[in-house]
This record gives structure tokens, C-alpha cells and sequence, in this order.
């Protein structure tokens, strides 16, 4: 009983303090998409609108506070709390983060667009994520794949938008933390690797999860084509796999003084 | 509350931090661990705190192997000289923070000591002077009420004034609420009267543990005139010396029995006892040699 309180109260900690920092990043997305509204309408462009300018801005958001909460660990080792009780902790807020900052972001969408739209006869551009533009630089390619991950609107089917996207930014959030972790329990070196290895993850994830929606996927991945059956059992394996590894990473990690 | 330390020993690489080390700590009272720098001190702590793991022998804390142990962690407070350079709370807020993970932390008392050290209470805490950053850590020791409260050379950059506020609030909450509280220090002399017992550590092992008062009954200074005091302690074990003039004081290692000591007084030479510092000096010194 006085295991579970404490692996709670992990979660309820870093969910809230994580939650704020999003906060913070989207309030400054606002200030500039308000910006870019003033200037876009004065220029006539139809403007991005909140939901899918988040939708990039939170994979690197995500990706980055995965990295920092690997810092969690020693203050919480310090008060005494269990790797074990930290990694449960953690793991909890990145699901409930990952749940909630979509929905949090199609609201302010949604309302963003109803109250311009009250003002000003604005029409959003529907966002292409599947648009490659290969100039045959592999890192490139990767680097704009990473970036565009498998995007479903909205308004077509709710559910499922929402949940690629939770799914989406978990994975930037795992793979973050495993980079944290590693840099935290080796040194540089295995930790460049697992920046690797992590933007194979990465990658592998985006491209299955593009073959089950049936999404475009760039050329120098075609060749991964599985089958839904297998790619859904895939995609779950690889989440559990990278979750399995930031466990063992920490589990009996020295923590530094 | 007992620890039980069996035979642990810890290597990193070639180099062996702890060898052999074996004590147990039974009583609600204040160890003072001494050692020389690079003595193993706060690695052996940090295995207390599960921080880090033997990799020799055994750590029980009542019985149980502390590390991921939820219930003995939670028992355990390590405190060290710790940056606080990234952390933006303000002082209570991170109190408050740590109130949640320690059962007996008492908010009131923290407080309390806040305003005793006089801690900046608007200011974020990457901003704290050095000697402001170890109080919150003697704060945080200290009101957290732990029944094991480690304080691993907590006192550093703080000035004399916050030390004494430190040692008196110690030793006024231990009568209160009386744990195991384990003081690391280089600060000997400073020190000494807060121990209960004393553990003392050299290169990786435990050379003795003692209660305080038995321990200072292991030597004596003998003060005199400069060719009494040689004549009587000529046989004997002397580990320091000082001389102002025709008078002279001889510190010496070993055990005086009374009847040594009425002579001493017969001959007008004055028996004090052994300080900590002296003892400390010339037995880690002896081990050098």
C-alpha cells in the first residue's frame, strides 16, 4: 500500500511539473501564432492552425523533457524514493502526458478558430504532413521523416487523430528519456550510441504506424511493409522494449554525488 | 533501529574504496564518522543511503538489505554537500516538495530553521550562497525526523555562527527526537562533543569504533614544566608536543591508569584528557607510515 502512494505520488510530481513547462511552450506558440495571424491576414496567407503547428512543435518538446526526466531520478533516490517506485512513477506521467497534451491542444484549436473566426472571415490551411521532398541526403531524409510523424486529421476521425498523436509523443518521450538515462549511466560514447539507437526506434516506429494507417511512406523506407496484424503487436513491442531497457538502464544505477 | 554492516567492500576499477568494513550501529545516538580525504567516508554513506551498492559483503537496516527497499529508503536521509545550481523552487516550496516523501518531516520546525539561518524565503535557491545552500540541506536533514539522518560534511561554506545553529539544533532535536544520526566531518575539534561514538575510517577500512568517552580515555595531556613532563613520560607512547617557554605538553597514546595519574598530579604536572583532534591526527598518520 505504502509502495503504490509513493509511485503515485512520482507520477502526480513530474505530470504536473511537466505539464507546466508545456504550458509554458504553448503559450509562446500562441503569442506567435497570434503574431503571424496579424500578419498572415494582412498578407492574405491562411494561417497554421494551433493543432497541427503542436503536432510538430511536441515531438521535440517531448523528446526534450524525456531527456531532463532522467534528472528526476537522483532527487528522487534522494528523498528516498525506489528507482523501481521513480521508473513507475515516470512512466504513468509520460502516458498522462501524452494523453492529455493533444486534447489540450485541439482545444485551444478549436477555440482559437471560433473566436477569429467571430472576428475576421479566417481560413485555416489544412496541414500536408505526408509531402516528402527528397534530395537524396539519407540523414536528411531521416531527419525530415523524424520530424513528420504519421499525422491523421481530426476532423475525420477524432479517436484515432488523438491517439496517433499520444502515441506519436510518447515515443519522443521514451526515446528522450532512454537517451537521458544512458548519458546518465555511462559515458559519452555509449551515450551518442543510444542517440542512435533511438533515432532508429524513432523511425522504425514512424514507418509502422504509416503502413497501418496506409499513410505515404518516404522511399527509403518502403521496404518495411508489414502487414497491420503484424505491425500493431510491433509498434506496442517496441514501446514495452524501450521501456524495458530505461528499467534496466536504472535499475540498480549508482546515483551521482 | 539497528545497521549491520558485514565485511562490504566496494572497487571501482583498480581502485578499492572500501575494504572489508564491518560495524553495526544500534543505538539511537550520533556516530561521528572521521577519515582522511579519499578515507571511503562517503562512499561508505552513500551505501547506506542506497545510492550506491557493495560490491562485497552486506548492508542490513533492521534486518533488511536497504537498497530499493521502499520502506528502509524512506527511513534514510543522506545529506551532502549538494549544487542546487538548477533548482528555481523557492525554499519552502521545496520543502514542501519533500514533506510528501518523508513520513515525520515536520513542516513547522523546517520552517522554523528557515528563519533561524535566515534563508532568503523569496529567493529561488540556484541563488543561495554556498553556506546558504548547505543550511537548507541541515534543514532538510534535520526536519525530515528520519530515523537514520546521514549529514555527510553538511557544514561546508557555512559560516561560524550557522555551524553553531547547526550543532545546537542537532543536539536539542536529537534529545527530542532521539535516531540515528551519522556525522561525517573533517571538522574535529569543532565537532568532537557532539559524538556519542566515533568511527574512524582510513584508506577503505574501519580502524576503530568507540564510544566517545573511552576513546578520550585512551590518552592523556600531560602539562608541566619541560623536564618533569619528559621524565614521565619518557616510557611512554607520545604522539604530540607543544612548548611556551619552560612549560611543556606531551600527548600521549595508551591508557593511563590511576595510579599513573596520582603520580602525575604528585609530581605537579596536570592530567587533561586526550583531544579527538590529536588522536585522530596520529592514528591516521600511523597508519601511513
Amino acid at each position: 500500500m505504502k509502495n503504490k502512494a509513493i509511485y503515485l505520488k512520482v507520477t502526480n510530481d513530474m505530470f504536473w511539473v511537466q505539464l507546466f513547462w508545456a504550458f509554458g511552450v504553448m503559450g509562446v506558440m500562441l503569442i506567435i501564432q497570434i503574431g503571424k495571424l496579424i500578419l498572415g491576414i494582412n498578407q492574405g496567407n491562411a494561417p497554421d492552425n494551433f493543432y497541427s503547428t503542436f503536432f510538430v512543435v511536441a515531438n521535440f518538446f517531448t523528446f526534450i523533457i524525456g531527456i531532463i526526466s532522467a534528472s528526476f531520478l537522483p532527487y528522487f533516490v534522494g528523498n528516498g524514493v525506489t528507482r523501481k517506485d521513480y521508473f513507475r512513477g515516470a512512466t504513468l506521467a509520460s502516458i498522462g502526458l501524452a494523453v492529455i497534451l493533444p486534447i489540450i491542444a485541439l482545444v485551444i484549436s478549436v477555440l482559437t478558430q471560433f473566436i477569429l473566426k467571430q472576428v475576421a472571415s479566417v481560413t485555416f490551411k489544412e496541414p500536408n504532413f505526408d509531402a516528402f521532398s527528397s534530395d537524396s541526403n539519407l540523414i536528411g531524409d531521416i531527419i525530415q521523416f523524424l520530424i513528420l510523424t504519421p499525422y491523421v486529421n481530426p476532423e475525420s476521425n477524432l479517436m484515432l487523430a488523438l491517439g496517433i498523436f499520444s502515441l506519436n509523443i510518447l515515443m519522443y518521450y521514451l526515446a528522450g528519456w532512454l537517451i537521458g538515462v544512458a548519458f546518465y549511466r555511462f559515458h559519452t560514447v555509449i551515450g551518442l550510441g543510444f542517440i542512435l539507437i533511438s533515432v532508429t526506434i524513432l523511425t522504425l516506429e514512424n514507418v509502422l504506424i504509416r503502413n497501418t494507417l496506409n499513410l505515404p511512406i518516404h522511399d527509403n523506407f518502403s521496404f518495411i511493409d508489414l502487414p497491420v496484424t503484424i505491425a500493431v503487436p510491433v509498434i506496442v513491442l517496441i514501446v514495452l522494449l524501450v521501456l524495458w531497457t530505461i528499467r534496466s538502464l536504472t535499475k540498480n544505477v549508482t546515483i551521482k554525488m | 533501529m539497528n545497521i549491520k554492516v558485514e565485511n562490504i567492500g566496494l572497487s571501482y576499477g583498480n581502485h578499492t574504496a572500501l575494504e572489508d568494513v564491518t560495524f553495526e550501529l544500534n543505538e539511537k545516538k550520533i556516530y561521528g564518522l572521521l577519515g582522511r580525504n579519499g578515507a571511503g567516508k562517503t562512499t561508505l554513506l552513500s551505501i547506506l543511503a542506497s545510492f550506491n551498492q557493495p560490491s562485497k559483503g552486506s548492508v542490513t537496516i533492521v534486518g533488511e538489505d536497504p537498497f530499493e527497499n521502499a520502506s528502509i529508503m524512506q527511513q534514510v536521509a543522506f545529506l551532502y554537500d549538494k549544487s542546487y545550481k538548477d533548482e528555481t523552487s523557492h525554499i519552502i516550496n521545496y520543502l514542501k516538495d519533500i514533506q510528501r516523501y518523508r513520513p515525520n518531516f515536520d513542516m513547522n520546525y523546517a520552517e522554523y530553521l528557515v528563519g533561524k539561518f535566515r534563508l532568503e524565503k523569496k529567493k529561488p535557491i540556484k541563488h543561495f550562497s554556498k553556506g546558504m545552500q548547505s543550511a537548507l540541506n541541515v534543514i532538510i536533514g534535520l526536519a525530515s525526523r528520519t530515523p537514520v539522518t546521514i549529514f555527510d560534511e553538511v557544514y561546508l561554506g557555512m559560516d561560524a555562527p550557522s555551524r553553531d545553529i547547526f550543532y545546537k539544533e542537532l543536539l536539542k532535536d536529537q534529545q527530542d527526537h532521539p535516531r540515528i544520526i551519522i556525522l561525517s566531518t573533517h571538522l574535529v575539534s569543532e565537532m568532537d562533543y557532539l559524538f556519542d561514538e566515533v568511527i574512524l575510517l582510513n584508506k577503505g577500512r574501519i580502524l576503530l569504533q568507540e564510544e566517545f568517552h573511552s576513546l578520550m580515555s585512551k590518552g592523556a595531556a600531560i602539562t608541566g614544566s619541560a623536564e618533569t613532563v619528559d621524565d614521565f613520560v619518557r616510557s611512554m607512547n607520545q604522539i604530540n608536543e607543544k612548548q611556551l617557554g619552560s612549560t611543556k605538553s606531551v600527548t600521549i597514546y595508551g591508557e593511563l591508569h590511576d595510579d599513573k595519574k596520582q603520580a602525575a598530579v604528585d609530581k605537579g604536572l596536570e592530567v587533561a584528557p586526550i583531544s579527538l583532534h590529536d588522536l585522530f591526527v596520529h592514528l591516521t598518520e600511523e597508519e601511513n607510515e
